[in-house]
């Protein structure tokens, strides 16, 4: 039988891709299903050409959004008890923002309030998940995702409570969390598919509401530290919030990776195990805060900022994107001088270039033009917010 | 013949039916087997075939593995223990549908002779 050429198949990839097709199990479906049509009438004597345009021309418009559609819809039924609390969280996270920035009474209160949202909603997602799918492996390692994510909230709610033992609740979080990334990243770099993996398969599901989940939370935020700053520079009173995202977007963006990983054999190396690995320790260590000496955690940010814009510049399919090559090569050049600035080896004037307006505006609008679900797109996110953290000092 | 109308119920059943009788089908070898069985009368399209295979799969029916082929990945779907259980009792009681379906369609074949044609 014939087969189609890697170009033949990329010009597939992106019809469907043009047709709508967002969610990549099915997308890949689509491929294979399509593929084998296109394959079967040329093997009757047609051209491609001629095999395409026949196929093609059965297709009824919108037929691929429908099919996502429905398909969505059926998922996300078996999901439904975590999505009111995560819509809970989210709205809770924006009123505790206003109530901070008038400075009523009650944010802290509704902001803890919000991360029992989150808790819920991620508990209540992982556990039906577990129950639901239970040929497949990892409720474990699922688990322990969760499990450091919790300890991660308590911390951050014992820090706004002033509670004693913040630190260590923090500490706790991170070392499971560094436990159960390395336990998960050798998992997918051992085994040859990923359809049997628990925590990748969960995550697919839910990819497309955890980005929209950041980007409805980012975008005000970055209007709100613009406006912040015409007013009291220090007043700025989204930086939880900011955490929340950067801490979320760095497990959204290892769990993207390990989604390609295990779906794309070329993807599944070393070099991309040890960027990963490097990638989640120098993640997690910054967040352990006060407990690390300053400095290192200068370095750790610009190293992960670096590395991690290798590894999604990598991870993204063909053909690569121009805006993404912009944003692996300014980023970690953004956090590079950021961090010379912060560890006084260059005067701060020097941020000036890069802190500034114009280049807010262009990266807050750039994350639009980096493919949906993707590490690029994550990264940008990550990064766009760790870049709203620091505007402040320009 | 347009038998979408009534194939729309019945596209389950044929799927659970073919899964119970193939060790691991993928999408592309389901429509072929149904059009081949059919002969060519009933086809498949994307829309009516992978969303009822995501729900089966949900619903813990199917269990699925990926497989590279030809340089692309292939989603083999296989019926788990409570989906052949699934397949029995739709094919059964598609089976009995369709046997009642032919004895009122043979009913109506038969020509109509009542008492009420002489007034009574």
């Amino acid at each position: 039988m014939g087969k189609l050429t890697e170009e033949q198949r990329t010009r597939l990839t992106e019809f469907l891709l043009g047709s709508g097709l967002t969610f990549k199990p099915l997308r890949d479906e689509m491929l294979d299903h399509v593929s084998c049509d296109l394959e079967v009438r040329m093997d009757k004597g047609l051209s491609f050409e001629q095999a395409w345009s026949s196929t093609i021309a059965e297709i009824p418009d919108n037929h691929f959004q429908q099919i996502q559609k429905e398909t969505m819809e059926t998922i996300d039924k078996r999901f439904s008890l975590s999505t009111p609390f995560s819509y809970l969280a989210l709205g809770l996270l924006f009123v505790s923002t206003t109530l901070k920035i008038m400075h009523f009474p009650g944010a802290g209160e509704l902001l803890l309030l919000s991360f029992a949202g989150i808790a819920i909603s991620l508990l209540t997602g992982s556990l039906t998940g577990i129950k639901l799918n239970k040929e497949k492996k990892g409720g474990m390692r699922v688990m322990a995702v969760v499990v450091g994510v919790l300890f991660m909230m308590a911390g951050y709610g014992f820090k706004i409570l002033h509670l004693p033992g913040a630190d260590q609740l923090i500490a706790f979080s991170v070392v499971v969390l560094i436990g159960a990334l390395l336990a998960n990243t050798l998992y997918v770099y051992r085994n040859a598919s990923g359809e049997g993996n628990l925590l990748t398969y969960l995550h697919e599901k839910y990819t497309p509401g955890i980005e929209r989940f950041f980007l409805i939370l980012l975008y005000p935020l970055a209007a709100y530290k613009v406006i912040s700053l015409t007013g009291d520079p220090a007043g700025f009173a989204g930086n939880l919030v900011l955490l929340v995202i950067l801490f979320g977007g760095g497990l959204q963006f290892f769990a993207l990776c390990w989604r390609i990983m295990e779906k794309d054999l070329t993807k599944r190396n070393p070099v991309s195990f040890a960027a990963l690995i490097i990638i989640f320790l120098s993640f997690n260590i910054i967040f352990l805060g006060p407990l690390v000496a300053f400095q290192i955690r200068i370095v750790l940010i610009m190293v992960f900022s670096a590395a991690a814009a290798v590894l999604a510049y990598y991870m993204e399919s063909e053909p690569k994107r121009v805006t993404s090559l912009i944003f692996a090569l300014v980023f970690p050049v953004i956090f590079f001088v950021w961090g010379l600035i912060r560890l006084q080896l260059i005067h701060v004037s020097a941020g000036a270039v890069f802190f500034n307006l114009p280049v807010l505006v262009l990266l807050g609008g750039g994350i639009l033009l980096c493919r949906k679900h993707g590490p690029m797109r994550t990264y940008v996110i990550i990064s766009f917010g760790s870049y709203l953290f620091e505007y402040i000092y320009s | 013949m347009s038998s979408g109308e009534f194939i729309r119920g019945t596209i389950k059943t044929i799927i659970l039916k073919l899964l119970a009788q193939n060790r691991h089908m993928y999408g592309y070898e389901i429509t072929q087997r149904v059009a081949e069985l059919s002969g060519d009368g009933i086809k498949l399209t994307y829309g009516a075939l992978y969303p009822i295979l995501y729900k089966l799969e949900s619903e813990g029916m199917l269990i699925t593995v990926t497989e590279i082929v030809d340089n692309r990945a292939r989603k083999y779907y296989s019926l788990t223990p409570e989906g052949k259980k699934l397949a029995k009792v739709k094919v059964s009681e598609l089976q009995r549908f369709t046997e009642m379906l032919r004895i009122i369609l043979a009913d109506q074949t038969k020509p109509k002779v009542s008492l009420k044609l002489w007034g009574n």
